[in-house]
């Protein structure tokens, strides 16, 4: 069960500075202002470089503001934990609590399958502040594959950008070629899906040779399920295009006299007809007397008719 | 009516009977208003005997063409027969002479004005309307489409009736869109008469 605003810390026993030195996290922040903070790794260059110092520097700030006591959680063993905090200055500022067998972090349903980075499941990246035992405030950071998923999204429809495969890697640590082509694969295995019209079930059956892991395929099926309609649509807009109807404005006119001819009553309808040609409009001024104005919808609505024939239906039907 | 006063003079001279006998005249009639009505090529004044006998081929010239204009301005303004008289008698048109025109002259008068009304110039014209009805399967960029699609033509003519078709595809619901002004645009015409 995912923590939400409004529900309480649970009661559960954390390490801190060694196994046996154990705190409940409930106990500890009863009846206080709190912030807790979790991270994915100890020593990880993310937390390491910027989550836990970033709590460091602002610690006088952060007190400032009426909170009681800073935690930092994360799921390593209380050793490693306790050195991470000695190494980054954390004495006195932040408490670091580890919690080994992601106890905790399960309870509050932020665990994180981090198998093949980190080699087991860690904790998410999440930040919250919690007043008397209840959660008031909440932040995830969305999982990496997701937001992977969500720049594959936004590349299928505007573009694989260079710029984000430089962010990305930097963020992630890993070189940018390496970005460049799992962007590529996610962009191409959307595009093909959605030009074929998977539907859910031939989705899941393509992706399941490719072996992620259950939340990955989650965050694919989701995604492919939010852009599919839009990559239908830019894509049929791709492909050949013939002048298409837009709109038909028309007006009644009736001529009284020209300069060849005067005393005449000659009614006239005149058309504007729009159509799109290679996504530009075109205006076509037309006219047609009423006699061919009404053998013109004679025929067309003959055209309408036949689409409810047995034919026509036949055909729909079974292909 | 404008009518010059070369015409008027022209005119005179039809009605001289000393110029044109009555038999020349009815004649010379029948053959402008040929003229007029495409039947007849104006070499073919040359071949009536009535108007090929007269010496002064000058007067012939001013006779027809006279006559030639004053049929297309009463056809113009589509004269009454009281004006016609009017006009007729002050070129000193005997009673006759004035029947036996304005005889031929009724009789084709809505033929002349149909052509006259043809000459000015008007925006293209659709004649006629065809519509093919497809269903896509797929593209080279997409598959399973799954769609009907109208293609619609209207035979357009322009002014020198050279053929100019427009044409264009639509979807069920725009074609019923197309149908449905159209339908609109017939009902304010039956409003109207």
């Amino acid at each position: 069960m995912v923590i939400e605003v409004g529900n309480k810390i649970p009661s559960c026993r954390l390490h801190q500075g060694n196994p046996g030195n154990r705190v409940d996290i409930a106990e500890l922040i009863a009846n206080k202002k709190a912030i807790i903070f979790g991270v994915p790794g100890a020593f990880t260059p993310g937390c390491h470089r910027t989550h836990l110092p970033g709590y460091i520097a602002d610690y006088e700030k952060i007190m400032a503001k009426g909170v009681d006591i800073i935690v930092c959680i994360s799921v390593n063993d209380a050793f490693v934990v306790d050195a991470w905090g000695k190494s980054a200055g954390a004495e006195n500022k932040v408490v670091m609590l580890a919690d080994p067998a992601a106890e905790f972090t399960k309870a509050i349903g932020m665990e994180l399958d981090a198998t093949p980075v980190l080699g087991n499941i860690r904790s998410k990246r999440y930040a919250m502040i919690v007043s008397d035992g209840s959660v008031s405030y909440l932040n995830v950071e969305p999982d990496v594959f997701e937001e992977f998923c969500q720049i594959a999204c936004n590349a299928v429809q505007n573009g694989l950008n260079s710029k984000v495969y430089q962010v990305t890697a930097q963020k992630l640590n890993v070189p940018s070629n390496v970005i460049k082509n799992s962007l590529s694969g996610l962009v191409h295995l959307f595009s093909e899906s959605a030009k074929l019209s998977l539907n859910e079930i031939d989705f899941q059956d393509s992706v399941l040779t490719i072996g992620f892991n259950e939340d990955a395929k989650d965050s694919l099926l989701k995604t492919y399920k939010q852009i599919l309609e839009e990559v239908r649509k830019n894509l049929s807009n791709v492909s050949l295009s013939v002048p298409h109807y837009r709109n038909l404005e028309w007006r009644f006119d009736i001529q009284v006299a020209s300069r060849a001819l005067r005393q005449q009553v000659e009614p006239r309808m005149i058309f504007k007809l729009t159509t799109m040609e290679n996504d530009t409009p075109v205006c076509k001024l037309l006219q047609t007397d009423t006699n061919n104005l009404s053998h013109m919808v004679s025929k067309l609505e003959a055209a309408l008719a036949e689409m409810k024939t047995n034919h026509c239906r036949r055909i729909v039907r079974n292909i | 009516m404008e009518i010059s006063k070369k015409v008027l003079e022209g005119l005179e001279t039809c009605a001289n009977s000393s110029h044109f006998s009555d038999q020349a005249f009815e004649d010379l009639c029948q053959i402008t208003f040929g003229v007029i009505m495409k039947d007849k090529v104006e070499s073919d004044i040359q071949g009536i005997k009535s108007l090929a006998s007269i010496s002064d081929k000058s007067i012939l010239k001013q006779a027809y063409a006279s006559l030639i204009t004053f049929i297309a301005e009463c056809a113009r303004v589509d004269a009454s027969s009281a004006s016609i008289n009017t006009t007729l008698e002050d070129c000193k048109f005997t009673q006759e002479r004035i029947s036996c025109f304005t005889g031929i002259y009724f009789q084709r008068k809505h033929q002349i004005r149909q052509l006259l009304g043809g000459i000015s110039f008007r925006l293209p014209h659709i004649v006629d309307t065809d519509w093919r009805m497809d269903y896509v399967v797929k593209s080279n960029s997409l598959e399973k489409i799954n769609a009907i699609n109208y293609t619609i033509n209207f035979k357009v003519e322009d002014q020198n009736e050279n053929r100019n078709d427009v044409q264009f595809c639509c979807s069920v619901e725009e074609l019923q869109d197309l149908v449905w002004k159209l339908k609109e645009a017939i009902k304010a015409v039956e409003r109207f008469s």
